[in-house]
């Protein structure tokens, strides 16, 4: 039977198969020749991707070489004619690729050099028009090119117009979002978290931690009263506003942090408690104690936490009827701190606290 | 043949060819999808420094779980490369799964290791902790151990999220190799997220063949049989096209239990890993979805296209064979758990989109695949056959998965190039002819034996053997 089935398969079958009458037959050798045209094309762009990437690191890496070996001459050689260099050196930045890399080799000194080189290399940036370039990449259409030309101003400390970017603080991108904001806080002499005022948008962690950075490292004003943003539209920088306070040791805040102690809002209380707990505020655990049954959970491990680092163990024990009808997870954090944080104060009053939990139920973890 | 059969052959003759075309339709949408997915990843994260990171307090701590049973020989240096991640703040936990062998002597004796007093909050139920292991040396104050009766993988992770200290936990087999940056890479959508982000997967790769130098992969190379170099295509498929595209439409089912992140709180809420199912991982994700829509609460699930994360694959088939075997009885049990949301609007895109083409071309393929073959025999015995018919379809269904293959191949070359020689590239070339023929039908056979093996109520997971990742260099 095979053999019967492969004799019809001759060229000429082939060939007479697309003048059959059939349109599934025709349409099904269409797809089918489709398939593998589809293929053959992707396998020769696998290989031409290859081969035009291999091509362009190695470009990429003789610029590279090119711009390090520039850009140490023009800063560090005093016998060379800089105008001269520079005209030299400007020939070679041709297209946008051979800037971009241009720009990166900068902001990679940047990075690593001190003093007054900075400044040699900020000027040497504007020299090259890379300031230009990095501004039309910033008034593209294109986030990803925004979002890169923001970074490149803010690590390179260039000044452009405010009101420019300003629009960018609710971008639809977080990424652009971010890099503006990093931008205006690194830009800022004073007052560099104004734009809290302006945003649209919660800020998330990330944009937390950078912003936290940013005001650690970079930025030279002022540090900002945090306590403005306390009544924030937005959780999130709330959040952030508390944690900086505790951060930047703003102890005059903290009448106003007891204020907040009273909000609905359980994220904002346990990052309250937390502010309290890093400036070593024992003065609230009365107050904390007394409402401490109505806490969630989540609040009430963070009342525990306090009194760990700031109470003390006559405290703790107060907790002790409310404990028992706490959740578990609360529970078993006060029995592992009696065990090992007050173990010696209650050994000294006859273990009262294991005495009373070993009569609970927990889900607890037994070995 | 009379009219009536001839009837109904031409009905099942037109299913087959419909349900061929929507699948490979599908497919088409979901490279189109998964292609602006990577993209949009190149675009994202391709400058900015991430220093600020790895040193801010503010990042949050990550708890590693890694359930380990007989890993005896592999344990320790796989233990060492988690040590040295690069991350601020994690904490590694062992589980010690009931192991016959010397798994935990040699962790006490190596990492100096001493019972922990501490009591802990245990939310899920799980078989009994034998000791909680902590170690004395200042270095390695992050490592965990725990002793269990062994109660399988789920039992085993459950145990170490009721002992874990961190909100977000990062559940891995002890036998896979990490990237250094693997967890700060894999916690980015936590961060970078307006809604709760309840879960984050990543791109597995296979390691088989890879020099590993303490721990770490130091070269890749492609593995020198063919049964791993078809894996690796069907990975790539997977991974770079099929979960990429679904993380784009926010329809993601499956973040695989090798590496996977997730916040601890909603793991606990949603009840924690199910115990009676061989596939776990995708089935906690769905129960968690499912909760996090009934609630009503927003919520996000990351995926992360870098390769993070190196694993052996089965080199035999027989191994293959059962791990096959027990996907299959895992989606199955996983849609079945979960059927109400089957259609079901309440659950957009997860009910009107993922769940439905898991029960069709994930579930039901290979088993119309075979019914397909059945049928065609039954007609080829009868002399019912349009062999012209039957050589186009069968080229069109060859073309098809060598032009999906290819652009699997395309998609890696675009997005992270990890086989770097061109020797390599035309090997899975080769691959890619070969796969439709060799290793697809076998793949397909162990998928029905794995729906048999439900149907007579099989739940074992079948040994996995593995050869070992050996440190070469």
């Amino acid at each position: 039977m095979t053999s019967h089935i492969l004799k019809n398969f001759t060229p000429e079958y082939f060939v007479t198969l697309f003048g059959e009458d059939s349109q599934f037959i025709k349409i099904g050798l269409i797809i089918c020749t489709l398939f593998i045209v589809i293929s053959l094309f992707l396998m020769v762009i696998l290989f031409y991707a290859r081969y035009q990437k291999n091509k362009l690191n190695k470009r990429k890496d003789k610029l590279n070489n090119l711009c390090i070996d520039f850009i140490t001459t023009y800063l560090f050689d005093d016998q060379i004619n800089k105008k001269r260099f520079l005209k030299r050196f400007s020939r070679i930045l041709k297209n946008d690729f051979y800037k971009q890399i241009a720009t990166h080799q900068i902001l990679e000194f940047s990075n690593n050099i001190k003093g007054e080189s900075v400044e040699d290399i900020r000027d040497l940036f504007k020299e090259l028009n890379l300031d230009k370039f990095n501004l039309r990449q910033l008034q593209s259409h294109r986030w990803e090119k925004k979002a890169r030309a923001l970074f490149v101003f803010s690590e390179l400390s260039i000044p452009i117009d405010l009101d420019e970017i300003i629009g960018l603080i609710n971008h639809k991108r977080i990424e652009v979002r971010q890099q503006c904001l990093l931008y205006i806080l690194k830009d800022a002499k004073n007052n560099p978290l104004e734009f809290l005022d302006r945003i649209e948008r919660p800020l998330t962690l990330w944009q937390r931690i950078y912003i936290e950075d940013s005001l650690k490292n970079d930025y030279q004003g002022q540090i900002p009263d945090f306590s403005i943003w306390l009544e924030h539209q937005f959780e999130s920088v709330v959040v952030f506003a508390v944690r900086m306070i505790g951060e930047f040791n703003q102890f005059e805040n903290i009448p106003k942090l007891e204020a907040l102690l009273n909000t609905d809002n359980v994220v904002i209380k346990k990052e309250v408690i937390r502010c309290l707990n890093k400036l070593s505020n024992e003065a609230i655990i009365p107050g904390l104690i007394q409402n401490f049954k109505n806490e969630t959970s989540g609040v009430q491990l963070e009342i525990l936490n306090l009194i760990e680092n700031n109470g003390n163990y006559e405290q703790f024990l107060t907790l002790l009827t409310p404990i028992i009808k706490a959740e578990d997870k609360v529970k078993v954090t006060y029995f592992n701190m009696n065990r090992m944080h007050f173990a010696k104060e209650s050994a000294l009053n006859g273990d009262i606290v294991k005495f009373a939990l070993s009569e609970e139920p927990m889900q607890m973890s037994t070995v | 043949m009379d009219a009536g059969a001839q009837h109904i052959i031409e009905i099942i003759s037109w299913f087959f060819l419909y349900y061929g075309i929507i699948i490979c339709t599908g497919y088409l949408v979901s490279t189109f999808f998964s292609f602006q997915e990577i993209r949009d990843y190149k675009k994202r994260y391709n400058f900015q420094d991430e220093t600020p990171l790895l040193k801010s307090t503010n990042l949050p701590s990550i708890s590693i779980l890694a359930p380990a049973f007989n890993e005896e020989l592999n344990v320790i240096e796989n233990v060492s490369s988690l040590l040295s991640l690069d991350y601020p703040s994690y904490e590694i936990i062992i589980i010690n799964d009931g192991s016959h062998d010397g798994t935990l002597e040699k962790l006490i004796t190596t990492f100096n290791l001493v019972l922990d007093e501490t009591r802990y909050y245990s939310p899920l139920e799980t078989q009994a902790i034998r000791g909680i292991y902590v170690s004395k040396k200042k270095s390695h104050k992050n490592l965990k151990v725990i002793d269990k009766a062994n109660g399988g993988k789920s039992d085993a992770l459950n145990a170490g999220i009721n002992i874990c200290a961190n909100e977000i936990i990062c559940c891995i087999d002890v036998d896979c190799i990490l990237e250094r940056d693997s967890l700060l890479k894999l916690v980015k959508p936590f961060l970078n997220n307006e809604k709760k982000v309840i879960a984050s997967g990543g791109i597995i790769r296979v390691a088989n063949s890879c020099v590993i130098d303490h721990g770490r992969i130091t070269e890749v190379k492609l593995p020198n049989t063919f049964i791993a170099r078809a894996q690796i295509l069907e990975y790539f498929r997977a991974f770079l096209m099929g979960r990429m595209a679904w993380s784009r439409v926010d329809g993601l089912l499956l973040i695989s239990g090798a590496f996977g992140m997730f916040d601890k709180a909603t793991v606990i809420e949603a009840g924690g890993y199910n115990t009676k199912t061989v596939g776990e991982d995708m089935e906690l994700l769905v129960r968690m979805r499912r909760m996090m829509r009934e609630n009503k609460t927003k919520y996000a699930v990351g995926f992360v296209p870098d390769p993070l994360c190196w694993t052996e694959v089965p080199q035999k088939w027989k191994v293959l064979h059962r791990q096959r075997n027990r996907w299959t009885r895992g989606t199955i049990e996983t849609l079945l758990a979960h059927r109400k949301m089957l259609f079901n609007p309440k659950y957009k895109v997860l009910g009107l989109l993922s769940t439905p083409f898991w029960f069709f071309f994930e579930w039901l393929a290979p088993i119309v695949e075979f019914l397909g073959i059945l049928f065609f025999l039954y007609l080829a015995w009868h002399g019912n056959v349009d062999w012209t018919v039957f050589g186009l379809l069968l080229g069109l269904v060859y073309t098809f998965a060598v032009m999906f293959s290819v652009t699997a191949l395309y998609f890696e070359e675009y997005s992270f190039q990890q086989y770097k020689k061109v020797k390599h590239v035309f090997t899975l070339l080769i691959t890619v002819l070969l796969e439709p023929i060799i290793y697809h039908p076998f793949v397909m056979l162990s998928a029905i034996k794995g729906n048999i093996d439900f149907l007579r109520g099989k739940k074992s997971w079948g040994s996995m053997t593995r050869q070992g990742l050996k440190t070469q260099v």
